[in-house]
């Protein structure tokens, strides 16, 4: 009894994009650990804002011209058919290249934090089945999936930022000084956090499977807006946390930011469950690893004959060889040992008591 | 059973079972459409609805979907389920069963339909999302505040029944930093020369309960307690001053039984307590890592499922903000006055607004109260 087309409210378009966005950004915070920025990274975040939304705009405007149609179709109509099919196979890889890095990102994140056992390639493809059987599933039900696990996404979020208030363990001092290095470095802190915006390029495959697609463009504007005041959040309480120079070193600083909370005497260590929750997002945000399957195999099906859009069937076969390119592309995108951050080794903590014990009634064998 | 509310039950006569329908929704626009199922058996199968409020597009699809079964005979309305049900591939009820006459009807004024089959106590009503398999008919008796925590506590004890066990193989193998070392090490302690894994002790004490439960449950009243007091106190304390299971984990294993059974539904129920095993497999196996697995495929799965047209976890997802005045926790009746946006659309309003109650004007008037 499925509707005919489906469809996703701009509120989960929002939800989609948010998450896509923060879920990366927060993750490997660019700002803070590409350039040079260290204490202004947060000027940094904020100036990314704009710069971002200059792309945004240039990607939504013509898509909320062509509101049911997709980057595929519209192309085709502007370029010619041939010229619109090549034009459009460069969003459909971007969009590979995009998910895998997102997964990649995500799987190094759990590998050098909490499992440092496990084999790369098995945590992606957790993901990555995850999000392909999401994909499977169709667009409504990613909306559906990102309706509920927002709220825990955003809970997070706050959590992380709230909890190091009463502990008082930050140093505003850690923020200054202020622009003492000019300009330049700033700049370049917002540079990649910027570039990263082509995570936004789904806006061309989803627009059309809005309610209401000319809003499109300004939804997907509050979502960088939300997702930049995020970015400015945790640089600030990341610099503000760690100083600028420790952030600046680690692979993921929010998480090592995290992992120096203790909330009470016996809560302490609780950044397992943020990257988990982070794990949530990137499910969702990362309608790339799967999310974009939906969209790129309707596009492939676009692609192949627009006339006739109606053999789902095939398309899982098409989904699925994507999905394998997806593990390939992303064990390929780095060599491993990538992920032996001296500053991420989470086992040797500071004053935690737990790391006076052998490390192997603890790591190895458990204790259960 | 419920604490409050009427005593009453369908019975086995589908007119008696009408008439017990009729009697609180009195109206003409009740309407009672008899099908006939069943090559031998002939069973009448009547779709009951109020005319005006259960939306037609539902009630086409339901009668084309009656209309399709060929078989020679309906005795329960679990056959009549497998037949119509949006899904067959899936572990969680996707119509609510219930004897109660006054769920009915309630359900009937929220615009859905109920179908009863001649011949079994046990009604249909669809479409069912899965709020409705977390509420009991006490919830909407008893005063809000307490209909609210008790129903947050159910969705509390359904995740506890889900993740409790898998949760607790995960932390003690894989990340034993996120426990206090104290409970670490008392933990650790209580496991000093057990025989079996971790995995086999909480599979297998959960399997253990399930068997107790079915044992329990076909058994006469009079002998149904000795079968837990055997199977539950004797054997139990039993196992662990033989050392053969360790404390904590019978905790877990209890505690995980005990919440399932803060699920009032039981087609609900047990959808929840099977799902335990396999997230206690994946936690076992990957840690953590292995339950956020499982839950976000949980979470597409559910997110995937329809009951007739309307989507499973309706007013989660999708989330519609004017519906969660009666999901986790409700408003008073007097601030329900929308029918759920999705099924009751055709007369979306269920009573004027405004109707709180206040002590009035008195003699000290402009201070509260509604009425001017």
């Amino acid at each position: 009894m499925n509707p005919p087309k489906e469809r996703i409210a701009n509120r989960q378009l929002f939800y989609f994009l948010f998450m896509m966005r923060t879920i990366i950004v927060m993750g490997t915070l660019p700002v803070l650990t590409a350039a040079d920025a260290l204490q202004d990274a947060w000027i940094s975040s904020i100036l990314s804002f704009f710069t971002a939304a200059i792309l945004v705009v240039m990607i939504g405007a013509l898509s909320i011209r062509f509101p049911d149609l997709t980057v595929v179709q519209y192309s085709q109509k502007l370029l010619g058919a041939w010229g619109g099919r090549i034009f459009s196979l460069l969003f459909i890889l971007n969009y590979l290249h995009i998910a895998s890095t997102d997964v990649r990102v995500y799987a190094e994140a759990i590998i050098t934090g909490f499992l440092p056992n496990t084999p790369l390639i098995f945590i992606i493809s957790v993901m990555v089945v995850v999000a392909g059987l999401a994909a499977h599933a169709g667009v409504e039900v990613i909306g559906r999936a990102a309706d509920l696990l927002f709220p825990f996404f955003v809970l997070m979020i706050v959590l992380a930022l709230i909890f190091p208030l009463p502990g008082g363990r930050f140093l505003l001092a850690n923020l200054e000084p202020i622009m003492s290095r000019g300009v330049a470095p700033v700049l370049r802190g917002a540079l990649v956090p910027t570039l990263i915006i082509a995570q936004y390029l789904s806006l061309l495959m989803l627009t059309p499977t809005t309610t209401q697609p000319v809003k499109a463009l300004k939804t997907a504007l509050y979502a960088l807006a939300a997702s930049s005041l995020v970015l400015t959040l945790v640089a600030g309480s990341v610099i503000v946390m760690l100083g600028p120079d420790r952030g600046s070193r680690s692979t993921f600083p929010f998480f090592a930011m995290v992992r120096t909370l203790q909330i009470s005497e016996c809560v302490e260590r609780v950044e397992i469950l943020t990257v988990f929750s982070w794990g949530f997002g990137l499910f969702i945000g990362c309608l790339p690893a799967g999310g974009h399957l939906g969209p790129v195999s309707g596009s492939r099906a676009q692609y192949l004959s627009p006339a006739d859009r109606a053999h789902h069937g095939d398309l899982c076969g098409a989904r699925y060889a994507v999905l394998s390119g997806h593990v390939a592309n992303s064990d390929l995108l780095q060599p491993s040992g990538y992920s032996t951050h001296p500053d991420l080794c989470y086992r040797r903590s500071h004053g935690n008591p737990v790391a006076g014990l052998p490390v192997s009634t603890f790591a190895g064998e458990g204790i259960g | 059973m419920s604490v409050r509310g009427p005593r009453e039950g369908f019975v086995e006569s589908v007119i008696t079972n009408i008439s017990l329908i009729r009697r609180r929704i009195r109206v003409p626009h009740l309407w009672v459409e008899n099908h006939e199922i069943g090559k031998l058996t002939r069973t009448t199968v009547s779709i009951v609805y109020i005319k005006g409020l259960a939306t037609e597009r539902v009630l086409g699809e339901l009668r084309e979907r009656i209309d399709r079964i060929k078989i020679d005979g309906i005795l329960e309305s679990g056959q009549l389920e497998d037949f119509i049900e949006d899904t067959p591939y899936t572990l969680f009820p996707l119509l609510l069963r219930t004897e109660r006459p006054d769920v009915v009807c309630g359900s009937l004024l929220e615009g859905r339909v109920a179908v009863l089959i001649n011949g079994t106590p046990h009604a249909l009503i669809l479409p069912a999302e899965l709020t409705m398999f977390l509420q009991a008919p006490d919830d909407y008796y008893e005063k809000v505040p307490i209909g609210s925590f008790i129903r947050i506590l159910r969705w509390a004890s359904a995740l506890l029944a889900i993740m409790l066990p898998a949760f607790y193989v995960a932390v003690t193998n894989f990340h034993p930093e996120l426990i206090p070392v104290d409970l670490a090490l008392r933990i650790s302690g209580t496991r000093e020369g057990a025989p079996f894994p971790l995995i086999v002790e909480v599979l297998g004490l959960g399997l253990l309960f399930e068997i107790l439960r079915e044992a329990g449950l076909r058994l006469p009243a009079a002998i149904g307690p000795a079968i837990s007091i055997v199977g539950g106190l004797v054997v139990g304390e039993a196992a662990i001053r033989a050392g053969l299971v360790s404390p904590a984990v019978v905790i877990v294993v209890a505690l995980t039984a005990i919440a399932g059974f803060g699920i009032p539904v039981f087609s609900a129920a047990i959808a929840f307590r099977l799902l335990q095993f396999t997230y206690t497999l994946l936690g076992a196996a990957f840690g953590l890592l292995g339950v956020q697995f499982a839950l976000l495929l949980t979470v597409v799965h559910l997110c995937s499922l329809r009951s007739f047209g309307v989507p499973y976890l309706t007013p989660l997802a999708p989330f519609i903000v004017r519906d969660i005045k009666d999901h986790m926790i409700r408003n008073w009746w007097w601030g329900l006055d929308t029918r759920p946006k999705l099924i009751g659309y055709r007369e979306p309003k269920r009573q004027p607004p405004g109707q709180m109650p206040s002590p009035g004007p008195g003699e000290k008037s402009g201070e509260g109260g509604e009425e001017k």
